[in-house]
């Protein structure tokens, strides 16, 4: 059997070890090479994380929400769709919790706290705490699994805007958009741009090579719920429950999308 | 605790998070394979699956 993947072995190797070498290199623009900022210090160089990081995240729950679009649209419908949705909306959570743990060893320093009750920093931990129920929801077997999940998706997605948008809608502390802003004038520039935009390069190329491993993981896991299921009906009409119209007819739909 | 302090707690983080996300998957993969049965398993036959 072919394994599911979504890039070639060859392709996927090239990926994971040009991401490994852009992370490298951003970590020397980032620690060495851009220069202090002049109000924030130090501390500024943590954004070279914290931005993209953030960046990625709606990324990654923007691809959760196409793939479970597509996946309920009946033309599109595929297992394929509601499988890249529960991957990357894995990586997407990683991104987030990292988005919240950088911004608030950034802010301990700059701001003089870890944490606020602000609208972009609530709105992101809610934002958290949604896709982790979505994938607690996806371990949930039975019938209609992945249209449910898909369902979930796309109201989590909600939030992504809310997030974006709440440093213009409300009077936060947090500071708004430094390069999507209202006005769409990035308030970056020289080294320490050109070092922000290689850390979006660079998380962007890891969020794809995760993407595909996290992809083979979920097709091998959703072959293994379905021989499992298999297993359970062989087993129950074996003990003697005859034709298997007991309870074995209820345990036809695993759930798994086919 | 310094900027600095702050700077390299954070890159070691992110280092470690990611680190730790791609061997997870690789560990989870890995697992996943092994169960396999051999009709399924993307291994050619006669060669023995990866420790």
């Amino acid at each position: 059997m072919r394994e599911d993947a979504l890039l070639n072995r060859r392709l996927a190797t090239v990926l994971g070890w040009s991401a490994l070498a852009s992370l490298a290199v951003l970590a020397v623009l980032g620690l060495w090479v851009a220069p202090p900022d002049a109000v924030q210090r130090d501390a500024q160089r943590l954004m070279y994380l914290h931005v993209p990081a953030a960046w990625l995240a709606y990324l990654a729950f923007g691809v959760t929400a196409l793939g479970s679009a597509l996946y309920l649209w009946r033309r599109t419908r595929s297992p394929v769709w509601d499988r890249i949705a529960g991957a990357s909306a894995e990586i997407g959570v990683v991104f987030t919790a990292l988005t919240l743990v950088l911004g608030s060893l950034w802010g301990r320093p700059v701001w003089g706290i870890w944490w606020a009750w602000d609208a972009r920093l609530v709105t992101t931990a809610v934002l958290f705490f949604l896709y982790v129920g979505y994938l607690a929801l996806r371990r949930i077997p039975g019938p209609g699994r992945a249209n449910r999940c898909a369902i979930a998706a796309l109201i989590a997605f909600v939030d992504v805007p809310i997030v974006h948008f709440s440093v213009d809608w409300w009077r936060t502390l947090h500071q708004e958009g430094t390069v999507f802003n209202e006005e769409l004038k990035a308030q970056i520039h020289g080294t320490m741009a050109f070092t922000l935009f290689w850390g979006v390069l660079a998380f962007t190329l890891a969020y794809v090579y995760l993407l595909d491993r996290r992809y083979r993981l979920e097709a091998l896991e959703e072959g293994h719920e379905e021989r499992e299921l298999e297993q359970a009906i062989a087993e129950r009409v074996a003990s003697g429950d005859g034709d298997g119209s007991g309870g074995a007819g209820a345990l036809v739909d695993s759930g798994a999308p086919r | 605790m310094t900027d600095a302090g702050y700077v390299i707690t954070g890159w070691v983080l992110t280092a470690v998070v990611l680190a730790g996300y791609w061997a997870s998957i690789a560990r989870r993969t890995r697992r996943a394979r092994r169960t396999l049965p051999p009709a399924q398993s993307p291994v050619p036959p006669g060669k023995s699956p990866r420790p």
